[in-house]
């Protein structure tokens, strides 16, 4: 995994530019093939396996964005590099803070909570995307094979 | 009649009471939720009918299809943040949450650039024909909706509209037996009323105090706020 220069040259984490392709699973918008498609892709060229990319999506993408598909008129063109990754930030720096509102975060109640409802509104979508993920790793090994 | 038959009476009235101010505070509950869902129908509808004109326009040659682009992208933030100042005080909440704007035309023409051509893609030294399905492309993401959100607000419309009717018909039988028809007709209608307002208020009140995009506040105030309201109204009426 590496880090890569992003428009605007700002050089963004793998961990980071998964945030990013993730969050465009929360916007309220149709995800296309195409989406799922490009969703895949980054995750493979950033090196995220289906199962390091779910736990992502889980704990860190998800408790996020997932309150864009609660709204009655959420977001539908998606988030800008920047705010996707300070977003994400944000929310992962109180989940560690020594407060109510922190302690509260990481207790399994709430931990199950998001799970439930914000995976859950994703998770036809997610296994669309995993899917991808093992086409394209088959794919790769087949043509390491040959 | 009994000092036992007189306590029994008081207790029933007790419980009868207990259960309608619960059920004028869940009440108050279905009513915001049913708001959010007739603002989101609203949204999708005029999506699509500003989508359709637009669309229409372009293929006829009215409109370059840059131009409908342009337009729809601001028209459906306009709609969104019109919807938004439609709907409860929990749903805008939940709306603000993120508090940071989506991307803008130009971030949208670089996303679906990519997406057709590649990473390397210069915008500029497209064709016209290529630009314009770039175009055509921002218009067919503006016409659609998440599927994951209008079958979430399809399910709660479905389950409320029928806690709604369970909850008219327990009305209707608690005030067609009542000894005071009347009475406890309108001793419904205001724990009710006062159900919504409270909670509306309260809600609003908590967005205030807690700044916005606060939905698990707003969310909490509502609930206390109602609860609070109806059980004022409980005392008042007896």
């Amino acid at each position: 995994m590496s880090s890569q220069a992003s428009p605007g040259n700002v050089t963004r984490t793998p961990r980071e530019q998964a945030w990013i392709a993730l969050s465009e699973l929360f916007r309220d918008t149709e995800i296309t093939e195409r989406d799922i498609h490009d969703i895949a892709t980054t995750l493979c060229t950033l090196g995220f396996d289906v199962a390091a990319a779910e736990k992502i999506l889980k704990t860190e993408v998800a408790p996020v964005f997932g309150w864009n598909l609660l709204a009655v008129a959420g977001n539908w063109t998606g988030w800008r590099d920047e705010d996707a990754v300070g977003l994400v930030q944000d929310w992962l720096a109180a989940r560690t803070s020594a407060t109510f509102r922190g302690a509260w975060m990481r207790s399994p109640l709430a931990a199950s909570l998001r799970e439930a409802v914000f995976y859950g509104l994703v998770k036809p979508d997610w296994q669309r995307v995993a899917r991808a993920i093992a086409l394209h790793n088959n794919a790769e090994a087949d043509s390491d094979m040959r | 009649m009994s000092y036992a038959s007189n306590t029994d009476m008081h207790d029933r009235r007790l419980f009868e009471h207990g259960a309608e101010e619960l059920q004028a505070w869940v009440n108050s509950f279905l009513a915001a939720t049913n708001w959010d869902v007739n603002v989101r129908n609203e949204y999708q509808t005029s999506i699509r009918a500003a989508v359709g004109k637009m669309r229409d326009r372009a293929l006829l040659g009215e409109i370059t299809w840059q131009a409908a682009a342009e337009q729809l992208q601001q028209t459906r933030n306009d709609l969104m943040q019109l919807m938004r100042t439609k709907s409860s005080p929990i749903g805008l909440a939940v709306a603000e949450f993120l508090k940071k704007e989506g991307k803008t035309l130009n971030d949208l023409i670089g996303r679906y650039a990519v997406k057709r051509h590649g990473k390397d893609v210069e915008f500029d030294l497209l064709s016209q024909a290529q630009k314009d399905a770039i175009y055509a492309d921002i218009v067919d993401a503006a016409a659609r909706s998440n599927v994951s959100v209008d079958a979430v607000v399809w399910r709660i419309g479905w389950l409320s509209r029928r806690v709604v009717v369970l909850s008219i018909a327990i009305s209707v039988y608690e005030i067609a037996t009542s000894p005071d028809p009347g009475q406890t007709a309108g001793r419904e209608a205001v724990l009710t009323g006062a159900g919504i307002g409270g909670s509306v208020a309260a809600g609003a009140l908590a967005g205030l105090v807690c700044g916005p995009g606060a939905p698990v506040c707003v969310t909490a105030g509502a609930f206390v706020g109602g609860a609070l309201a109806v059980l004022g109204a409980g005392m008042m009426w007896k």
